[in-house]
């Protein structure tokens, strides 16, 4: 009787827990692991094919990828991504200015073989990145007040309770629902599943293999599959550094030309 | 930051061979494209150099294009050398980037590749609302025409005897760039030195006897503007130049009293408006809208440096010393481009028309290349001109350069 009793208490605080949580608090608490002011990266995306006439052909981009993430001003952050193979487009760049509403951010292409850098217009941030299974979106950190977030239930990813939290974009985008995994631990993201405009699953993200560095989480690896086509990619990261002190004037067009 | 030794570049063997009657396009091309550079803290030495190969005679030339030193203080850069620069917002049609003579042996290629090089000293200061440059040529450089090659039917027979070269050979180009709401705008300007040789004086002997002609390089100063603006989906890129050319003061012709002189003071013009569209698909499409105007001229005979009452004599048609190659193609023209990717990258393909809109005439120029092994490539394009029958119209003196080309790339 009395076992009865405490294990029927321990039940209702447990869910009283539970409900007092909301999706929310999972975002905010996520958003608590420490963030680093910048980081250099290099990192190898690898694309998988499932067509019919190249079934799992693969081949691979090799990339820099410098960002500076800032705490106060007009910026959000600024992002520098540079092809190192394949080696046809050797130097190609990418300079990508965030601004903290989100609606005007900056974008110029470098093109070595034009000796050129052409301001173009800020991709849709839902556009695949370089024909990858990634999007624009993906290596520009969302804001997370552009999200409206709730607490739908509870999974296990490779092993980790996980939460799972609702986004839904206060505007119209193409994926207006995400589903993340956050795990209950250390409350880092795992999993994100994207629905499309017709309530389809689209895509998965499975995050594998967080390292720390210091006191950053680092996920080296991350797979997004197109659950439509059956096509992924992976991306693995070669290797990191953060905290540099990278200038604020690297991000411009002088340094998109000289590397 | 550490020092780094940077090399890149590519080999490209490849085969133009004529459509009209399959035989072979005997023209230079560069077989081997190398990059090579030094990187230590704020200074950078560059090279840009390739091998041009000629297929029928099995013959090779080594070309440095560009040698440079490059140093970058807070403020921006300096780069003292013999380099190429590269102004303007539209793509391949550029008329205010004039500091590099065009190497007409590559006219179809794009961007550095149709340029050469040219020793010069140029600055570029940043700062957060603006960029300005400046560049100094202290040579005269001019354009690199296939005299005499059959395989070029817009080239010149020979190569015309230049008595004249430019006296005041310095060269100076300033370009004001600055951003208004997420727009680019260019203001520029240059002067120097047409970069093709024009007529200067004639001698008529005798009657019924030879004429002789003399050329020379006229100054050619330009004012232009660029600029690159988003409407809605599209990217608008647009760029224009006013030209002023004027046959410079000759002190001494040398030809003696019995000579005839053209002077010219002519102002004439270039534009482009492109505007571009990306697909979903990251198909890129392109239209741009290239046109080439006189706006005033003074063209007239001098004898023996007075001015001629009345002549019987011709003067000859304007040809612009400085400015676009595709001026020459047409007055008007529209030139739709487009290119995107398939199967993951592994094939590209690239397509262009353009359209005379003053006369009928047009090219076609369509490739595709498949990459089945990655930095390893085979291309294959096909160019075919089509003119209006006019014996001296560009497009139909062209129809002879219609091809296919088949060639293999390999980066490294």
């Amino acid at each position: 009787m009395r076992l009865k009793t405490f294990l029927t208490s321990f039940f209702i605080s447990i869910s009283i827990g539970f409900a007092q949580i909301s999706g929310e608090d999972v975002i905010a608490k996520m958003m608590e692991n420490p963030s680093p002011s910048d980081i250099k990266m290099n990192f190898k995306m690898t694309l998988f094919s499932n067509s019919k006439e190249k079934k799992n052909k693969k081949h691979f981009r090799l990339m820099e990828q410098i960002e500076k993430r800032y705490q106060d001003g007009e910026f959000k952050s600024k992002l520098l991504l540079r092809f190192i193979e394949p080696k046809e487009v050797r130097g190609l760049s990418l300079l990508n200015w965030s601004r903290i509403d989100q609606k005007n951010d900056d974008q110029w292409l470098y093109i070595p073989k034009l000796r050129k850098v052409k301001r173009i217009r800020p991709s849709e941030k839902s556009r695949k990145f370089q024909g990858t299974e990634f999007t624009y979106a993906d290596f520009i950190n969302r804001d997370i007040r552009l999200d409206n977030y709730s607490l739908i239930g509870e999974d296990i990813f490779r092993g980790n309770p996980c939460f799972l939290v609702e986004a839904r974009s206060i505007n119209p985008s193409s994926f207006e629902v995400r589903i993340f995994w956050i795990d209950k631990t250390y409350y880092l993201l795992r999993k994100i599943q994207y629905l499309n405009e017709d309530q389809e699953n689209a895509k998965i993200l499975e995050i594998f293999d967080y390292v720390k560095n210091n006191q950053y989480w680092t996920p080296t690896k991350k797979i997004m599959k197109n659950l439509l086509n059956g096509n992924s990619t992976e991306l693995q990261v070669v290797d990191i550094e953060y905290d540099q002190g990278v200038k604020d004037e690297f991000f411009s067009e002088k340094y998109l030309k000289r590397f | 930051m550490k020092a780094q030794i940077s090399v890149s570049g590519e080999i490209n063997p490849y085969v133009m061979t004529r459509t009209t009657n399959s035989s072979q396009i005997n023209l230079p091309f560069r077989l081997l494209s190398l990059d090579m550079g030094y990187s230590f803290e704020q200074f950078d030495l560059k090279t840009n150099s390739a091998i041009e190969h000629r297929i029928k005679t099995n013959k090779s030339q080594y070309d440095l294009r560009e040698l440079y030193f490059a140093f970058y203080p807070e403020w921006g850069e300096v780069k003292l050398g013999k380099q190429i620069h590269s102004w303007g917002a539209a793509d391949a049609i550029n008329p205010t980037n004039n500091l590099n003579p065009y190497d007409y042996y590559y006219m179809f290629k794009v961007g550095a590749g149709t340029k050469v090089g040219v020793l010069s000293l140029s600055s570029t200061y940043y700062s957060d609302s603006f960029q300005i440059e400046i560049i100094v040529n202290p040579y005269f450089n001019k354009n690199r025409i296939p005299y005499d090659e059959d395989d070029f039917p817009l080239a010149p027979e020979n190569e015309p005897e230049v008595r004249y070269v430019p006296e005041d050979e310095v060269e100076v180009g300033l370009r004001l760039q600055t951003t208004f709401n997420s727009s680019d705008i260019s203001i520029s300007f240059f002067s120097g030195n047409d970069r093709a040789p024009s007529l200067f004086t004639s001698i008529i002997p005798e009657p019924y006897s030879d004429i002789s002609m003399n050329f020379g390089y006229r100054k050619t100063t330009m004012l232009g503007s660029d600029f690159v603006t988003f409407v809605g989906d599209f990217t608008v890129r647009a760029e224009g130049a006013i030209y002023n050319t004027k046959t410079p003061s000759i002190k001494d012709t040398g030809l003696g009293n019995n000579y005839f002189e053209l002077r010219e003071d002519v102002l004439y013009s270039q534009y482009v408006l492109q505007l571009e569209y990306t697909t979903q698909n990251d198909l890129m499409l392109s239209g741009q809208f290239i046109g080439n105007s006189i706006i005033t001229e003074d063209r007239k005979w001098l004898k023996s440096g007075n001015e001629i009452l009345s002549s019987s004599m011709i003067i000859p048609e304007f040809s612009p010393g400085m400015g676009t190659p595709f001026a020459m193609f047409s007055d008007k023209a529209l030139l739709i481009s487009s290119s995107g990717v398939l199967m993951d990258d592994q094939i590209d393909i690239q397509g262009s028309v353009m359209l005379n809109l003053e006369n009928s005439g047009s090219f076609l120029s369509f490739g595709v290349g498949y990459s089945p092994v990655l930095n390893w490539k085979l291309e294959m394009a096909t160019t075919q001109f089509s003119g209006n029958g006019k014996l001296q119209d560009p497009f139909t003196l062209m129809e002879e350069f219609s091809h296919v080309r088949i060639g293999l790339l390999y980066n490294f």
